[in-house]
């Protein structure tokens, strides 16, 4: 059995290359780069207003008025927030790709024999591994909060349809080209144009159409779900706020699909009760 | 020199461009002359002496020689597809803090509404309306012909306004081909409260057009079945 000639290593060749740090240190001396990372900062303190003022522009109409909409706004706020550095760095390189290196009247073309860009592996390993950990934050936030407000607007049991709790108010939302009604099945079956609901009780609506599809949106409830004809689609939440919001249609359905909304009055239980019991409603539950 | 008049050509075509599109837009909407109430003095109210006005309105079963429905713009185009429409305009115009009061002279065929809340009225004055002088509060639910249904425009700052009243069935038999038409319509008058000035919409709430679910054609189309409502 011949011998196997195994190559040695050859020993690696001597090398001037300076620490890490020192590379660090050198590459943020740069004049470009502080350039950059100072725009970054400066665009990321003007950018950071947003996350207030969107939930203040959310917020005019009177909510949230469920836990559902406080959760949808919280994940709002949240993901704004964490994409504030990632969009300030993204304008300050190409603010100061533009302006920075912006060539004069009478400059010379580029010198085609520039040396090659090569990879830089910290720098690689830097943005591949921020933008990974930032990705599986939103990805595992937006998981939790998206199983917790599932549970929350689901109230119904999803094998009889049934609400999940005795106390809980039923209500058959029908969308039609362009209005919508509002039927209380407990309560001699109420029909009103305005949907009335009673504050800190559990509502189940059963959703249909009997036109096109329609989409029931309760805006400050931070609820949707379409409205199929033939189909009855379900959904669910707990107002806890009084007060009076929106109603739309958010599925394109006609001439008249952008008038079409309603207002929702939020009520204590027992002026809840009064209101049905005036327009000959009975409780039954 | 030839850069610039490059550019300026350029500008010119797309501004014309442009211009053909709205032009287009606009002779083709269809939009309705408006039709304004008519002022009928003052009503006493237990909150006062309220401005009172009259509207009137006809729903046909089709265009005829003796009406020939809306012909404004692209509405022209459908005179001959046997549309059902309210004459003479659905363009409306209705004053501000007072009581209106609407007489709708009704044509037309109908039949079972979908929706049972549509057979019964809301939002006039006392919840009522006269059919051929009788007062009720609903319809026969399977013996609809079409609704007058006022409701919300999505503007800031304007009252809540919804009003919605059946207008029964005629009678197949009774409507024929109806050209000319009958003598004897179904008479709908009611009133009711305007508050503060707002737009609002309205349209049938009963199935009347073609297509899905006949909710197409004339319930699609402002001069047939759709229109608005001006409080000023």
């Amino acid at each position: 059995m011949a011998d196997t000639m195994i190559p040695a290593e050859e020993p690696e060749a001597p090398t001037n290359r300076p620490p890490a740090m020192h590379r660090l240190r050198e590459w943020l001396s740069r004049r470009y780069v502080r350039h950059i990372l100072i725009i970054t900062v400066v665009v990321g303190f003007v950018l950071l207003p947003l996350c207030w003022l969107m939930l203040a522009a959310m917020n005019q109409s009177g909510g949230p008025a469920s836990s559902i909409m406080q959760d949808i706004q919280q994940t709002i706020f949240v993901f704004t927030l964490v994409s504030i550095p990632i969009t300030s760095f993204v304008f300050a390189v190409l603010l100061y790709s533009l302006f920075g290196w912006k060539g004069k009247s009478g400059d010379a073309p580029p010198n085609n024999d520039n040396p090659a860009i090569r990879t830089n592996a910290v720098a690689v390993i830097t943005w591949t591994a921020t933008s990974s950990l930032l990705a599986g934050f939103l990805v595992v936030w937006g998981l939790v909060e998206l199983a917790d407000i599932t549970a929350d607007s689901y109230g119904s049991t999803s094998a009889t349809g049934q609400p999940k709790t005795e106390d809980a108010l039923i209500v058959n939302v029908t969308g039609q080209q362009w209005v919508w009604t509002f039927e209380y099945p407990q309560y001699d079956k109420v029909a009103t144009d305005v949907l009335y609901l009673p504050k800190d009780r559990p509502v189940l609506f059963n959703v249909t159409s009997v036109d096109v599809i329609h989409n029931f949106w309760a805006v400050e409830l931070g609820i949707k779900i379409d409205a199929n004809p033939g189909a009855i689609t379900q959904t669910g939440v707990t107002p806890n706020k009084e007060g009076t919001f929106n109603v739309r249609c958010a599925e394109l359905c006609g001439l008249h699909h952008a008038y079409m909304e309603t207002k929702i009055e939020v009520l204590p239980d027992q002026a809840f009760t009064t209101l049905m019991r005036e327009n000959g409603g009975g409780q039954t539950r | 020199m030839k850069r610039f008049l490059v550019a300026l050509v350029s500008v010119l075509v797309g501004a014309g461009v442009v211009a053909g599109v709205a032009f287009f837009a606009s002779s083709t909407s269809g939009e309705p002359p408006l039709l304004v109430a008519e002022p009928a003095g003052t009503v006493d109210t237990p909150e006062g002496p309220v401005n009172a006005a009259n509207l009137e309105l006809y729903v046909y079963p089709n265009s005829s020689d003796a009406v020939p429905g809306p012909t404004e713009g692209v509405n022209a185009l459908y005179a001959s597809q046997g549309w059902p429409f309210y004459w003479p305009s659905t363009t409306l115009q209705v004053p501000a803090n007072s009581l209106v009061t609407v007489t709708i002279y009704q044509y037309d065929s109908g039949g079972k509404v979908f929706n049972p809340f549509w057979a019964k009225v809301h939002g006039t004055v006392d919840g009522t309306m006269t059919v051929n002088g009788k007062t009720v509060t609903e319809v026969d639910p399977t013996k609809v012909a079409h609704t007058f249904t006022v409701h919300q425009y999505p503007e800031s700052g304007q009252p809540y306004l919804f009003v919605s009243v059946p207008l029964p069935d005629l009678g197949a038999n009774a409507v024929g081909n109806a050209d000319p038409y009958v003598d004897t319509p179904k008479e709908v008058t009611f009133t009711f409260r305007t508050g503060a000035p707002g737009t609002y919409v309205w349209n049938c709430e009963f199935p009347c057009g073609d297509q899905y679910q006949e909710f197409g054609g004339p319930m699609q189309q402002r001069g047939w079945m759709s229109g608005t409502l001006e409080v000023v």
